[in-house]
Protein backbone atom coordinates (compact mmCIF):
# COMPACT_ATOMS: atom_id res chain seq x y z
CA UNK A 1 0.00 0.00 0.00
CA UNK A 2 3.29 2.44 0.91
CA UNK A 3 4.16 1.63 -2.34
CA UNK A 4 1.38 2.46 -4.30
CA UNK A 5 0.91 5.57 -2.24
CA UNK A 6 4.18 6.77 -3.36
CA UNK A 7 3.81 6.45 -7.11
CA UNK A 8 0.22 8.10 -6.53
CA UNK A 9 1.71 11.00 -5.37
CA UNK A 10 5.04 10.64 -7.75
CA UNK A 11 2.35 10.71 -10.52
CA UNK A 12 0.59 13.85 -9.00
CA UNK A 13 4.24 15.17 -8.55
CA UNK A 14 5.19 14.76 -12.19
CA UNK A 15 1.90 15.61 -13.51
CA UNK A 16 0.94 18.91 -11.40
CA UNK A 17 3.06 21.49 -13.07
CA UNK A 18 1.10 21.04 -16.03
CA UNK A 19 -1.92 20.30 -14.80
CA UNK A 20 -4.75 22.84 -13.23
CA UNK A 21 -6.22 22.25 -9.94
CA UNK A 22 -9.66 22.35 -8.95
CA UNK A 23 -11.44 23.26 -6.14
CA UNK A 24 -14.90 22.92 -5.05
CA UNK A 25 -15.89 24.37 -1.85
CA UNK A 26 -19.59 22.95 -1.23
CA UNK A 27 -22.13 24.25 1.69
CA UNK A 28 -23.17 21.80 3.88
CA UNK A 29 -24.60 18.82 2.01
CA UNK A 30 -24.88 20.29 -1.22
CA UNK A 31 -23.62 18.07 -4.25
CA UNK A 32 -22.46 21.22 -6.07
CA UNK A 33 -20.66 24.10 -4.84
CA UNK A 34 -18.39 27.06 -5.85
CA UNK A 35 -15.80 26.27 -8.25
CA UNK A 36 -12.76 27.94 -8.94
CA UNK A 37 -9.50 26.81 -11.13
CA UNK A 38 -5.61 27.20 -9.96
CA UNK A 39 -3.65 27.23 -13.06
CA UNK A 40 -0.04 25.49 -12.65
CA UNK A 41 1.89 27.82 -10.65
CA UNK A 42 -0.81 29.61 -8.74
CA UNK A 43 -1.29 26.67 -6.01
CA UNK A 44 2.46 25.31 -5.81
CA UNK A 45 3.04 25.94 -2.07
CA UNK A 46 -0.14 26.90 -0.66
CA UNK A 47 -2.17 25.14 1.98
CA UNK A 48 -5.45 23.95 0.93
CA UNK A 49 -6.83 26.42 3.46
CA UNK A 50 -4.96 29.14 1.62
CA UNK A 51 -6.91 28.46 -1.46
CA UNK A 52 -9.93 28.10 0.28
CA UNK A 53 -9.45 31.65 1.79
CA UNK A 54 -8.34 33.05 -2.02
CA UNK A 55 -11.69 31.97 -3.44
CA UNK A 56 -14.24 32.62 -1.19
CA UNK A 57 -12.77 36.21 -0.69
CA UNK A 58 -13.09 36.86 -4.44
CA UNK A 59 -15.59 38.76 -6.12
CA UNK A 60 -17.50 39.03 -9.63
CA UNK A 61 -19.45 36.32 -8.77
CA UNK A 62 -22.62 35.45 -10.93
CA UNK A 63 -25.94 35.67 -8.76
CA UNK A 64 -26.13 31.49 -8.40
CA UNK A 65 -22.23 31.50 -6.83
CA UNK A 66 -22.88 34.97 -4.63
CA UNK A 67 -25.75 32.48 -3.12
CA UNK A 68 -23.51 29.40 -2.89
CA UNK A 69 -20.57 31.76 -1.13
CA UNK A 70 -23.25 33.10 0.87
CA UNK A 71 -24.46 29.20 2.03
CA UNK A 72 -20.69 28.27 2.50
CA UNK A 73 -20.51 31.80 5.18
CA UNK A 74 -23.58 30.46 6.93
CA UNK A 75 -22.28 26.74 7.48
CA UNK A 76 -18.99 28.70 8.55
CA UNK A 77 -20.49 30.22 11.36
CA UNK A 78 -18.94 28.28 14.05
CA UNK A 79 -18.44 25.85 11.48
CA UNK A 80 -15.24 24.86 9.62
CA UNK A 81 -13.72 23.19 5.90
CA UNK A 82 -13.22 19.59 5.26
CA UNK A 83 -11.78 17.37 2.61
CA UNK A 84 -12.00 13.78 2.78
CA UNK A 85 -13.74 14.48 6.18
CA UNK A 86 -10.17 15.63 7.73
CA UNK A 87 -9.40 19.24 7.99
CA UNK A 88 -7.42 21.39 5.34
CA UNK A 89 -4.10 22.70 6.69
CA UNK A 90 -1.92 20.80 4.51
CA UNK A 91 -0.72 20.96 0.86
CA UNK A 92 -3.63 20.79 -1.59
CA UNK A 93 -2.04 18.03 -3.39
CA UNK A 94 -2.57 15.83 -0.52
CA UNK A 95 -6.36 15.92 -0.95
CA UNK A 96 -6.02 16.31 -4.74
CA UNK A 97 -7.76 13.19 -6.82
CA UNK A 98 -6.90 13.23 -11.02
CA UNK A 99 -9.99 13.56 -12.91
CA UNK A 100 -10.42 14.05 -17.04
CA UNK A 101 -13.30 16.41 -18.16
CA UNK A 102 -15.85 14.79 -21.22
CA UNK A 103 -13.15 16.10 -23.71
CA UNK A 104 -10.09 14.28 -21.89
CA UNK A 105 -8.97 17.42 -20.18
CA UNK A 106 -7.20 16.23 -17.60
CA UNK A 107 -7.02 18.34 -13.88
CA UNK A 108 -6.32 17.79 -10.25
CA UNK A 109 -9.58 18.10 -8.26
CA UNK A 110 -10.72 18.76 -4.76
CA UNK A 111 -13.64 18.54 -2.88
CA UNK A 112 -14.22 20.80 -0.15
CA UNK A 113 -17.36 21.04 2.48
CA UNK A 114 -18.21 23.81 4.42
CA UNK A 115 -19.73 22.04 7.43
CA UNK A 116 -21.67 23.59 10.35
CA UNK A 117 -21.83 20.22 13.22
CA UNK A 118 -24.66 20.35 14.60
CA UNK A 119 -23.41 19.57 18.50
CA UNK A 120 -27.00 17.73 19.38
CA UNK A 121 -27.68 15.67 22.29
CA UNK A 122 -27.80 16.61 25.68
CA UNK B 1 -71.53 18.23 18.32
CA UNK B 2 -72.61 17.22 15.02
CA UNK B 3 -75.10 15.11 17.26
CA UNK B 4 -76.49 18.12 17.97
CA UNK B 5 -78.38 18.71 14.71
CA UNK B 6 -80.01 15.46 14.86
CA UNK B 7 -81.53 15.65 17.90
CA UNK B 8 -85.25 16.21 18.65
CA UNK B 9 -84.49 19.54 20.50
CA UNK B 10 -85.40 23.23 20.21
CA UNK B 11 -81.96 25.07 19.19
CA UNK B 12 -81.36 29.01 19.43
CA UNK B 13 -78.96 30.89 17.43
CA UNK B 14 -77.37 34.13 18.11
CA UNK B 15 -74.91 35.98 16.44
CA UNK B 16 -73.91 32.79 14.43
CA UNK B 17 -73.77 30.54 17.69
CA UNK B 18 -75.71 27.93 18.35
CA UNK B 19 -77.49 27.78 22.10
CA UNK B 20 -78.48 24.26 23.04
CA UNK B 21 -81.64 24.20 25.80
CA UNK B 22 -81.04 24.75 29.50
CA UNK B 23 -83.01 23.20 31.93
CA UNK B 24 -84.51 25.10 34.42
CA UNK B 25 -84.11 25.23 38.04
CA UNK B 26 -83.67 27.81 40.78
CA UNK B 27 -79.91 27.80 40.09
CA UNK B 28 -79.90 28.70 36.95
CA UNK B 29 -82.69 31.12 36.89
CA UNK B 30 -80.79 33.14 39.85
CA UNK B 31 -77.77 33.22 37.13
CA UNK B 32 -79.93 34.58 34.80
CA UNK B 33 -81.60 37.03 36.62
CA UNK B 34 -77.55 38.24 37.60
CA UNK B 35 -75.46 40.04 34.90
CA UNK B 36 -75.16 37.60 31.80
CA UNK B 37 -71.97 35.64 31.85
CA UNK B 38 -69.72 36.49 28.63
CA UNK B 39 -67.62 32.91 27.39
CA UNK B 40 -64.32 33.28 24.86
CA UNK B 41 -65.37 31.20 22.13
CA UNK B 42 -63.79 30.59 18.93
CA UNK B 43 -65.56 30.92 15.36
CA UNK B 44 -64.27 30.96 11.51
CA UNK B 45 -62.58 34.62 12.77
CA UNK B 46 -60.55 33.85 15.56
CA UNK B 47 -61.91 34.33 19.27
CA UNK B 48 -65.05 35.82 19.91
CA UNK B 49 -66.24 37.22 23.19
CA UNK B 50 -70.46 36.11 23.27
CA UNK B 51 -72.71 35.44 26.05
CA UNK B 52 -73.04 31.79 28.00
CA UNK B 53 -76.49 32.11 28.65
CA UNK B 54 -79.32 33.36 26.80
CA UNK B 55 -83.26 33.60 26.61
CA UNK B 56 -85.97 33.62 23.98
CA UNK B 57 -89.50 33.46 24.84
CA UNK B 58 -88.60 32.15 28.45
CA UNK B 59 -86.65 29.54 27.53
CA UNK B 60 -83.23 29.63 28.71
CA UNK B 61 -80.20 28.39 26.18
CA UNK B 62 -76.78 27.67 26.75
CA UNK B 63 -74.01 28.64 24.54
CA UNK B 64 -73.05 24.87 22.32
CA UNK B 65 -70.83 25.86 18.96
CA UNK B 66 -69.98 28.33 16.65
CA UNK B 67 -71.97 27.44 12.79
CA UNK B 68 -69.17 28.82 10.43
CA UNK B 69 -66.54 26.92 12.86
CA UNK B 70 -68.37 23.65 11.73
CA UNK B 71 -69.03 23.89 8.44
CA UNK B 72 -65.13 25.04 8.08
CA UNK B 73 -63.56 22.10 10.31
CA UNK B 74 -66.88 19.47 9.42
CA UNK B 75 -64.27 17.42 7.02
CA UNK B 76 -61.77 17.13 10.07
CA UNK B 77 -64.18 15.74 12.85
CA UNK B 78 -66.30 13.78 10.71
CA UNK B 79 -64.24 12.63 7.46
CA UNK B 80 -65.77 9.63 6.10
CA UNK B 81 -69.24 11.69 6.48
CA UNK B 82 -67.55 14.75 4.92
CA UNK B 83 -66.20 11.97 2.10
CA UNK B 84 -69.69 10.44 1.29
CA UNK B 85 -71.21 13.47 1.34
CA UNK B 86 -68.85 15.18 -1.29
CA UNK B 87 -68.52 12.25 -3.16
CA UNK B 88 -72.42 11.98 -3.79
CA UNK B 89 -72.91 15.71 -4.47
CA UNK B 90 -70.06 15.59 -7.36
CA UNK B 91 -71.86 12.55 -9.09
CA UNK B 92 -75.01 14.60 -8.97
CA UNK B 93 -73.16 17.69 -10.97
CA UNK B 94 -71.34 15.08 -13.23
CA UNK B 95 -67.90 15.54 -11.85
CA UNK B 96 -66.07 12.72 -14.08
CA UNK B 97 -63.60 10.54 -12.25
CA UNK B 98 -61.57 10.16 -15.17
CA UNK B 99 -60.08 13.37 -14.68
CA UNK B 100 -57.66 10.84 -12.51
CA UNK B 101 -54.74 13.01 -10.75
CA UNK B 102 -55.63 16.69 -11.59
CA UNK B 103 -52.30 17.82 -10.70
CA UNK B 104 -48.76 17.05 -9.98
CA UNK B 105 -49.53 18.27 -6.56
CA UNK B 106 -47.50 21.56 -5.25
CA UNK B 107 -45.26 19.84 -2.56
CA UNK B 108 -44.04 16.95 -5.16
CA UNK B 109 -43.12 20.09 -7.50
CA UNK B 110 -41.23 22.10 -4.26
CA UNK B 111 -39.65 18.27 -3.73
CA UNK B 112 -38.75 17.91 -7.67
CA UNK B 113 -37.66 21.25 -9.20
CA UNK B 114 -36.37 23.15 -5.50
CA UNK B 115 -34.86 20.24 -3.12
CA UNK B 116 -33.82 17.42 -5.43
CA UNK B 117 -31.23 19.65 -7.36
CA UNK B 118 -29.80 20.94 -3.91
CA UNK B 119 -29.05 17.30 -3.19
CA UNK B 120 -27.89 15.71 -6.47
CA UNK B 121 -25.16 16.29 -8.71
CA UNK B 122 -26.24 17.76 -11.89
CA UNK B 123 -23.37 18.90 -13.44
CA UNK B 124 -20.78 16.89 -16.19
CA UNK B 125 -17.84 18.71 -16.03
CA UNK B 126 -16.81 21.55 -14.69
CA UNK B 127 -18.87 24.27 -15.74
CA UNK B 128 -22.13 25.82 -14.21
CA UNK B 129 -25.08 25.68 -15.38
CA UNK B 130 -28.69 26.27 -12.99
CA UNK B 131 -30.97 23.66 -14.55
CA UNK B 132 -34.38 24.27 -15.46
CA UNK B 133 -37.11 21.94 -14.78
CA UNK B 134 -36.87 20.08 -18.40
CA UNK B 135 -33.31 19.40 -17.11
CA UNK B 136 -34.17 18.50 -13.98
CA UNK B 137 -36.45 15.81 -15.86
CA UNK B 138 -33.55 14.59 -18.07
CA UNK B 139 -31.70 13.97 -15.55
CA UNK B 140 -34.29 11.88 -13.60
CA UNK B 141 -35.29 10.45 -16.94
CA UNK B 142 -32.16 9.11 -17.52
CA UNK B 143 -32.77 6.88 -14.76
CA UNK B 144 -36.70 5.86 -15.22
CA UNK B 145 -38.13 4.25 -18.07
CA UNK B 146 -41.73 5.39 -18.32
CA UNK B 147 -44.65 2.98 -19.34
CA UNK B 148 -46.67 3.65 -22.21
CA UNK B 149 -49.50 4.50 -20.63
CA UNK B 150 -48.49 7.40 -19.22
CA UNK B 151 -47.82 9.00 -22.82
CA UNK B 152 -51.35 8.53 -23.04
CA UNK B 153 -52.22 10.13 -20.06
CA UNK B 154 -49.89 13.26 -21.13
CA UNK B 155 -52.58 13.45 -24.05
CA UNK B 156 -55.45 13.55 -21.98
CA UNK B 157 -54.09 15.78 -19.35
CA UNK B 158 -53.66 18.43 -21.36
CA UNK B 159 -57.13 18.46 -23.12
CA UNK B 160 -58.35 21.16 -20.19
CA UNK B 161 -61.64 21.87 -21.50
CA UNK B 162 -63.74 19.04 -20.15
CA UNK B 163 -61.83 20.56 -16.39
CA UNK B 164 -62.96 24.19 -17.40
CA UNK B 165 -66.29 22.99 -18.39
CA UNK B 166 -67.21 21.37 -15.08
CA UNK B 167 -65.41 23.58 -13.26
CA UNK B 168 -68.27 26.26 -14.56
CA UNK B 169 -71.11 23.68 -13.70
CA UNK B 170 -70.17 23.72 -10.46
CA UNK B 171 -69.73 27.16 -9.60
CA UNK B 172 -73.21 27.86 -11.38
CA UNK B 173 -74.36 25.48 -9.18
CA UNK B 174 -73.38 27.51 -5.61
CA UNK B 175 -75.63 29.26 -3.95
CA UNK B 176 -74.72 32.20 -1.27
CA UNK B 177 -76.03 30.74 1.84
CA UNK B 178 -76.03 33.36 4.92
CA UNK B 179 -76.05 32.40 8.27
CA UNK B 180 -79.54 31.62 10.47
CA UNK B 181 -81.05 35.08 11.79
CA UNK B 182 -81.30 35.20 15.76
CA UNK B 183 -84.20 33.03 17.30
CA UNK B 184 -85.15 29.79 18.25
CA UNK B 185 -85.21 26.60 15.24
CA UNK B 186 -85.30 23.24 15.32
CA UNK B 187 -82.56 21.47 15.45
CA UNK B 188 -84.01 19.45 11.84
CA UNK B 189 -84.00 23.04 10.28
CA UNK B 190 -80.72 24.02 11.68
CA UNK B 191 -79.78 20.91 9.97
CA UNK B 192 -80.97 21.22 6.76
CA UNK B 193 -79.51 24.85 6.89
CA UNK B 194 -76.17 23.14 7.55
CA UNK B 195 -76.28 20.78 4.62
CA UNK B 196 -76.81 23.39 2.52
CA UNK B 197 -73.84 25.54 3.25
CA UNK B 198 -72.05 22.28 3.33
CA UNK B 199 -73.10 22.07 -0.58
CA UNK B 200 -72.02 24.94 -1.29
CA UNK B 201 -68.16 24.71 0.17
CA UNK B 202 -67.75 21.61 -1.58
CA UNK B 203 -68.81 22.87 -4.55
CA UNK B 204 -66.98 26.11 -4.68
CA UNK B 205 -63.85 24.49 -3.57
CA UNK B 206 -64.12 22.17 -6.20
CA UNK B 207 -64.67 24.48 -8.98
CA UNK B 208 -61.59 26.22 -7.53
CA UNK B 209 -59.06 23.10 -7.58
CA UNK B 210 -60.25 22.55 -11.11
CA UNK B 211 -59.47 26.01 -12.00
CA UNK B 212 -56.10 25.81 -10.47
CA UNK B 213 -55.35 22.31 -12.12
CA UNK B 214 -56.36 23.95 -15.18
CA UNK B 215 -54.34 26.99 -15.28
CA UNK B 216 -51.82 24.73 -14.22
CA UNK B 217 -51.96 22.36 -16.77
CA UNK B 218 -51.89 25.37 -19.54
CA UNK B 219 -48.77 26.62 -18.39
CA UNK B 220 -47.19 22.88 -19.58
CA UNK B 221 -48.54 23.56 -23.03
CA UNK B 222 -45.18 23.58 -24.14
CA UNK B 223 -43.44 21.12 -21.97
CA UNK B 224 -42.81 18.29 -24.45
CA UNK B 225 -44.91 15.29 -23.94
CA UNK B 226 -42.03 12.94 -22.59
CA UNK B 227 -41.70 15.63 -19.52
CA UNK B 228 -45.12 15.24 -18.76
CA UNK B 229 -45.43 11.38 -19.01
CA UNK B 230 -42.78 11.19 -16.79
CA UNK B 231 -43.96 13.89 -14.30
CA UNK B 232 -47.23 12.12 -14.23
CA UNK B 233 -45.25 8.77 -13.88
CA UNK B 234 -43.53 10.26 -10.56
CA UNK B 235 -47.35 11.52 -9.16
CA UNK B 236 -48.38 8.52 -9.74
CA UNK B 237 -45.58 6.25 -7.97
CA UNK B 238 -45.19 8.57 -5.05
CA UNK B 239 -41.95 8.17 -4.16
CA UNK B 240 -38.17 8.11 -5.87
CA UNK B 241 -34.67 7.52 -5.07
CA UNK B 242 -31.65 9.28 -6.67
CA UNK B 243 -27.83 9.33 -5.77
CA UNK B 244 -29.57 9.49 -1.98
CA UNK B 245 -31.57 11.43 -2.25
CA UNK B 246 -35.57 10.41 -2.12
CA UNK B 247 -39.02 11.04 -1.16
CA UNK B 248 -42.09 8.96 -0.79
CA UNK B 249 -45.59 10.08 -0.55
CA UNK B 250 -48.16 9.05 2.73
CA UNK B 251 -51.09 7.36 2.21
CA UNK B 252 -52.97 10.76 2.08
CA UNK B 253 -52.37 12.84 -0.45
CA UNK B 254 -50.02 15.87 -0.66
CA UNK B 255 -47.64 14.61 1.71
CA UNK B 256 -44.45 13.30 1.55
CA UNK B 257 -41.43 12.14 3.55
CA UNK B 258 -37.99 13.68 1.99
CA UNK B 259 -34.79 12.41 2.71
CA UNK B 260 -31.05 12.11 1.99
CA UNK B 261 -28.55 8.93 2.74
CA UNK B 262 -25.67 9.31 5.01
CA UNK B 263 -23.71 6.77 3.99
CA UNK B 264 -21.89 4.50 5.50
CA UNK B 265 -19.73 6.69 8.08
CA UNK B 266 -17.43 5.98 11.16
CA UNK B 267 -17.53 7.90 14.60
CA UNK B 268 -14.27 7.58 17.52
CA UNK B 269 -15.12 7.26 21.06
CA UNK B 270 -13.24 8.75 24.23
CA UNK B 271 -11.27 5.98 24.49
CA UNK B 272 -9.93 6.21 20.55
CA UNK B 273 -11.76 3.27 19.23
CA UNK B 274 -13.90 3.30 15.85
CA UNK B 275 -17.40 2.21 15.88
CA UNK B 276 -18.81 1.85 12.04
CA UNK B 277 -22.78 3.43 11.75
CA UNK B 278 -24.78 2.15 8.84
CA UNK B 279 -26.18 4.07 6.04
CA UNK B 280 -29.55 5.52 7.55
CA UNK B 281 -31.52 8.16 6.12
CA UNK B 282 -32.52 11.71 7.56
CA UNK B 283 -35.93 12.59 6.57
CA UNK B 284 -37.92 15.52 7.36
CA UNK B 285 -42.01 15.58 6.77
CA UNK B 286 -43.59 18.17 4.57
CA UNK B 287 -46.30 18.83 7.30
CA UNK B 288 -46.35 19.21 11.13
CA UNK B 289 -43.11 20.77 12.86
CA UNK B 290 -40.08 20.27 10.50
CA UNK B 291 -37.58 18.07 12.82
CA UNK B 292 -34.93 15.27 11.44
CA UNK B 293 -36.15 12.10 11.58
CA UNK B 294 -34.20 8.83 11.10
CA UNK B 295 -36.16 6.72 9.69
CA UNK B 296 -34.41 2.99 9.78
CA UNK B 297 -34.42 1.07 13.18
CA UNK B 298 -31.27 3.10 14.43
CA UNK B 299 -29.17 3.80 17.42
CA UNK B 300 -26.66 6.40 17.58
CA UNK B 301 -25.70 9.06 20.71
CA UNK B 302 -28.38 11.49 19.27
CA UNK B 303 -31.59 9.22 19.23
CA UNK B 304 -33.27 8.07 22.26
CA UNK B 305 -33.41 4.59 21.81
CA UNK B 306 -32.92 1.85 19.21
CA UNK B 307 -36.26 1.84 17.07
CA UNK B 308 -37.46 3.67 13.29
CA UNK B 309 -38.40 7.21 12.77
CA UNK B 310 -36.79 8.55 15.97
CA UNK B 311 -36.26 12.58 16.13
CA UNK B 312 -32.50 13.69 15.95
CA UNK B 313 -31.59 15.29 18.98
CA UNK B 314 -30.69 18.57 17.85
CA UNK B 315 -29.06 21.80 19.82
CA UNK B 316 -28.97 25.38 19.09
CA UNK B 317 -31.25 25.19 16.36
CA UNK B 318 -34.34 27.56 14.74
CA UNK B 319 -36.58 24.67 13.86
CA UNK B 320 -38.90 25.56 10.91
CA UNK B 321 -42.64 25.92 11.51
CA UNK B 322 -43.33 25.60 7.98
CA UNK B 323 -42.27 23.42 4.75
CA UNK B 324 -40.66 25.35 1.95
CA UNK B 325 -37.93 23.92 -0.05
CA UNK B 326 -35.53 25.91 2.12
CA UNK B 327 -36.49 24.70 5.37
CA UNK B 328 -36.24 21.24 3.90
CA UNK B 329 -33.12 21.64 2.82
CA UNK B 330 -31.99 22.95 6.35
CA UNK B 331 -33.46 20.94 8.21
CA UNK B 332 -32.36 17.30 6.54
CA UNK B 333 -28.45 18.96 6.17
CA UNK B 334 -28.45 19.93 9.84
CA UNK B 335 -29.65 16.19 10.58
CA UNK B 336 -27.18 14.83 8.32
CA UNK B 337 -24.16 16.96 9.68
CA UNK B 338 -25.14 16.08 13.14
CA UNK B 339 -24.99 12.26 12.61
CA UNK B 340 -21.58 12.71 11.16
CA UNK B 341 -20.06 15.47 12.26
CA UNK B 342 -21.54 16.38 15.92
CA UNK B 343 -20.40 13.60 18.33
CA UNK B 344 -17.58 15.22 20.38
CA UNK B 345 -15.45 12.44 21.64
CA UNK B 346 -14.39 14.62 24.82
CA UNK B 347 -17.40 15.48 25.98
CA UNK B 348 -19.39 12.44 25.39
CA UNK B 349 -22.94 14.87 24.36
CA UNK B 350 -25.68 12.82 23.32
CA UNK B 351 -27.78 11.05 25.18
CA UNK B 352 -25.54 8.30 25.03
CA UNK B 353 -21.79 7.90 24.94
CA UNK B 354 -20.03 5.67 22.56
CA UNK B 355 -18.02 4.45 25.02
CA UNK B 356 -18.87 2.42 28.15
CA UNK B 357 -18.70 5.31 31.38
CA UNK B 358 -20.32 2.60 34.01
CA UNK B 359 -20.34 -1.47 34.18
CA UNK B 360 -23.95 -0.40 34.46
CA UNK B 361 -26.41 -1.77 32.00
CA UNK B 362 -26.89 0.82 29.04
CA UNK B 363 -30.64 1.37 27.62
CA UNK B 364 -28.36 1.72 24.54
CA UNK B 365 -25.23 -0.58 23.64
CA UNK B 366 -22.88 0.35 20.88
CA UNK B 367 -20.09 -2.41 21.59
CA UNK B 368 -21.63 -4.31 18.63
CA UNK B 369 -20.29 -1.49 16.05
CA UNK B 370 -17.10 -1.33 17.52
CA UNK B 371 -14.49 -1.86 14.39
CA UNK B 372 -10.70 -1.74 14.84
CA UNK B 373 -8.54 0.54 13.36
CA UNK B 374 -7.15 -1.25 10.54
CA UNK B 375 -10.76 -2.06 9.62
CA UNK B 376 -10.76 -2.47 5.74
CA UNK B 377 -13.29 0.04 5.30
CA UNK B 378 -11.20 2.34 7.25
CA UNK B 379 -7.95 1.70 5.55
CA UNK B 380 -9.41 1.74 2.18
CA UNK B 381 -10.81 5.21 2.58
CA UNK B 382 -13.99 4.03 1.51
CA UNK B 383 -15.30 5.22 5.08
CA UNK B 384 -14.34 7.95 7.02
CA UNK B 385 -14.23 8.76 10.59
CA UNK B 386 -15.97 11.86 10.50
CA UNK B 387 -15.57 13.67 14.21
CA UNK B 388 -11.73 13.50 14.81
Amino acid sequence: MKETELDRDAEKEEKHEVLPLVVEIMPGQAAEGLIDIYEPGRYEGKSLRDLCGETLGKTGWSIEERQIVEDVERQLERGKLLSGGVGIDGSALEYAVLEETEEGEKYLYVPVRAIRPQEGGL
Amino acid sequence: MWRILEANLELAVESGFIYAPLLFDPDIAREMREESGVVEMRDADGPRRVRSVIEFEGKPFTVALSLESLLENFDKLHPESFEQLKTTLLEKYGHSASFGSLSVDAKLRVILFEVLPYFVRKRKGLKRETPGEEEILDLIGDRLEVPEKFFERADRYLDIGPLKETAARLRRACFRVGLPRDGTYEARELRGWFLRALETRVLAEEAARLEVAAREREGLKKASKSYIALLLYIADLGFLELDGFGFSRFRFHGEYMVYKRTGEYALMAYDGRLYLFADCRVAVPTFGPLRPVVLEKYKHPFLFAHDRCQQICMRDWDQPARFSAPAAISTIEEGVNSLLYGYNYRRRNGYHSLDRITQHFRSVDFDDLRIPDDHPKIASGEVRVTNR
